[in-house]
């Protein structure tokens, strides 16, 4: 079969994602027109050619020897490994024409999960779609909930081993930080808390790579500075959207949040995601942007 | 005085330059002229402008003087949870639903220098009656992918269809053959029923959409059921059987094992039976150890 290169070309050269698209140049025409607007039905799209393969090819950089989980509309589809150097690569096949959106994620040794990286794209019948160059965003935690101010908050994660770790705190006045990652791909840094002031406070952490190479940034991780110390709480209800308490952010939670928007009473604390005490289409994006799968 | 106009404007164009661009949503494919029962779609579409969505809520509103309402398609929209599937009533078709992970512009991998709009749904008309129509959308928001769902409220779009008055017959096919997704599952959550045994699904088809989900438990009668569903057999000894169609028919079909082995009424006929002999021989022997 002669495969034939349509189109390679870089979508976003600060995260160096890179998507190629080929078509068997020996069955199919190379589509000419882009779907329609909202990506489907017939107008404009390409034919669909019963019979060829089409495959989307996913790869790109996590953390050594961790779980990296693809999902296709919310739904987990693929579980890989990453290698000891963090690479992991994974393909799928034998799917239908149509708009999908493909989302990345990595869980770290600690069971801390990294942001999940979409891609909503349109995949024509036939075709090879490759989607590489994905360099997953560090995993980001911190060891207190709250922290005495003057002492020490250990902010810590995994990433690309090797790499330069950007850790932004985001205070009155922002505070960048650096440390860099062992060979197993863990970081870790000491933030003294004397420069911050009392309060709410949140950090996030972006990796550099030896080839200069920037990895996403993670979602941001919250504490608060005060007069005490407190151990970050373990558990049930500390996983925003986890609403059965399974680690997971999925359909289930989003058929219990469903069943209390249709019964349109006050909601349980832990389901009530914004605490306005209703159940709204906010809830609901609060849990779709935790998503997990 | 002419410095301080000078910085003003400099000020301005920063200000026009570093606004965030808000959402779009809006109506594509409406056609300018219609003819009686002929059948047409309009696309609602999002255009994230460079940002990241996960959620809408809203409403489109017709003409329904001019114009029949035939059907919602959802097979081609990047929406993955419906909360509200789209529903008629009236003159007007409410929906919501949420992308997991957030939308911000549908890549097209043989044309990447553009992301393209999302489409949300696809809503096919009929011409009823000669007339202007009105098609617009109304109150719709949306929520940015940020982790606190912050809401943007829409601005409405209004458009029309002068629908003529001479008669052209025509369908709007949707030319599917493939069979939709069906995934489900049996859950028991003190958040949801109470904790009893509750149903929960879902249906995807990337054609024409999911039309809707029957589900038989056991020998019961056959029901249109939504996720979640409260299941009537709660000692969970049921088979469940549960179907989804597609808008062209095209179905999907799962079973979930019951729980507690399923008991047939043969089966017990069957143990009644071997019951009975076992006590027939025991008292044959009694009677003969007796004699």
């Amino acid at each position: 079969m002669a495969w034939h290169a349509v189109h390679a070309i870089t979508v976003n050269t600060s995260t160096n994602i890179y998507i190629t698209a080929e078509v068997d140049a020996t069955t199919t025409t190379p589509p000419d027109n882009p779907p329609p607007a909202g990506g489907g039905g017939s107008n404009g799209a390409p034919t669909p050619t019963p019979g060829v393969p089409t495959s989307v090819n996913f790869s790109g950089m996590a953390y050594p020897s961790s779980k990296v989980v693809i999902m296709q509309d919310g739904v987990i589809i693929i579980t890989t490994v990453a290698d000891p150097n963090a690479n992991f690569s994974a393909a799928l096949s034998g799917i239908a024409q149509g708009s999908y959106t493909f989302s990345v994620y990595a869980q770290d040794k600690d069971g801390n999960r990294s942001a999940s990286f979409p891609f909503p794209i349109y995949i024509t019948s036939g075709a090879a779609v490759t989607i590489g160059g994905i360099i997953l965003a560090p995993t980001i935690d911190v060891d207190k909930s709250e922290v005495k101010r003057g002492d020490n908050q250990i902010i810590f994660g995994y990433s690309v081993p090797n790499s330069k770790i950007n850790i932004n705190v985001h205070s009155n006045e922002e505070h960048i930080v650096t440390t860099t990652t062992s060979a197993l791909g863990a970081y870790l840094y000491n933030l003294d808390t004397s420069v911050l002031e009392y309060g709410d406070h949140t950090a996030q952490s972006r990796a550099m790579l030896v080839n200069n190479k920037v990895s996403a940034q993670t979602n941001p991780v919250s504490f608060k500075v005060s007069n005490e110390n407190k151990n970050k709480p373990a558990g049930c209800g500390t996983i925003i959207g986890d609403l059965n308490c399974d680690n997971k952010i999925n359909l289930v939670d989003f058929s219990i949040l469903a069943f209390w928007y249709k019964k349109n009473e006050k909601p349980p604390e832990n389901v009530d995601l914004n605490h306005d005490g209703k159940t709204t289409i906010v809830d609901f994006s609060i849990l779709a942007y935790h998503w997990t799968g | 005085m002419k410095k301080i106009l000078f910085t003003f404007l400099l000020l301005l164009i920063a200000q026009v330059s570093y606004a965030k661009e808000i959402p779009v949503v809006m109506l594509t494919h409406v056609p300018q002229t219609g003819a009686l029962l002929q059948q047409f779609y309009v696309d609602v579409v999002v255009d994230p402008k460079g940002g990241s969505i996960n959620g809408i809520q809203g409403a489109v509103t017709f003409s329904p003087d001019m114009l029949t309402f035939v059907r919602a398609e959802t097979g081609t929209s990047n929406i993955t949870l419906w909360i509200d599937q789209p529903k008629a009533q009236g003159d007007t078709i409410s929906f919501s639903g949420v992308i997991p992970n957030g939308f911000n512009g549908l890549i097209n991998p043989f044309d990447q220098s553009v992301k393209l709009p999302g489409q949300i749904v696809r809503l096919v008309f009929s011409g009823k009656a000669p007339g202007i129509a009105k098609i617009s959308t109304t109150n719709i928001s949306i929520t940015d992918n940020d982790g606190i769902g912050t809401i943007e409220k829409m601005t409405d779009t209004n458009n029309t269809v002068t629908v003529s008055d001479t008669a052209a017959p025509s369908l709007y096919i949707n030319n599917d053959i493939i069979s939709p997704t069906l995934s489900a599952t049996v859950i028991n959550d003190h958040n949801l029923y109470d904790g009893k045994s509750v149903l929960i699904f879902n249906a995807t088809d990337k054609e024409s959409g999911v039309d809707h989900v029957t589900l038989q438990e056991g020998d019961g009668e056959l029901s249109t059921i939504e996720s979640p569903y409260v299941l009537h057999d709660q000692s969970r000894k049921s088979i469940l059987l549960l179907h989804a169609y597609d808008m062209s028919g095209n179905v999907a079909t799962i079973t979930i094992a019951p729980l507690v082995p399923h008991t047939s009424a043969t089966a017990m006929v069957i143990v009644l039976f071997i019951t009975l002999i076992i006590f027939y021989v025991i008292y044959k022997k009694i009677r003969y150890v007796k004699n």
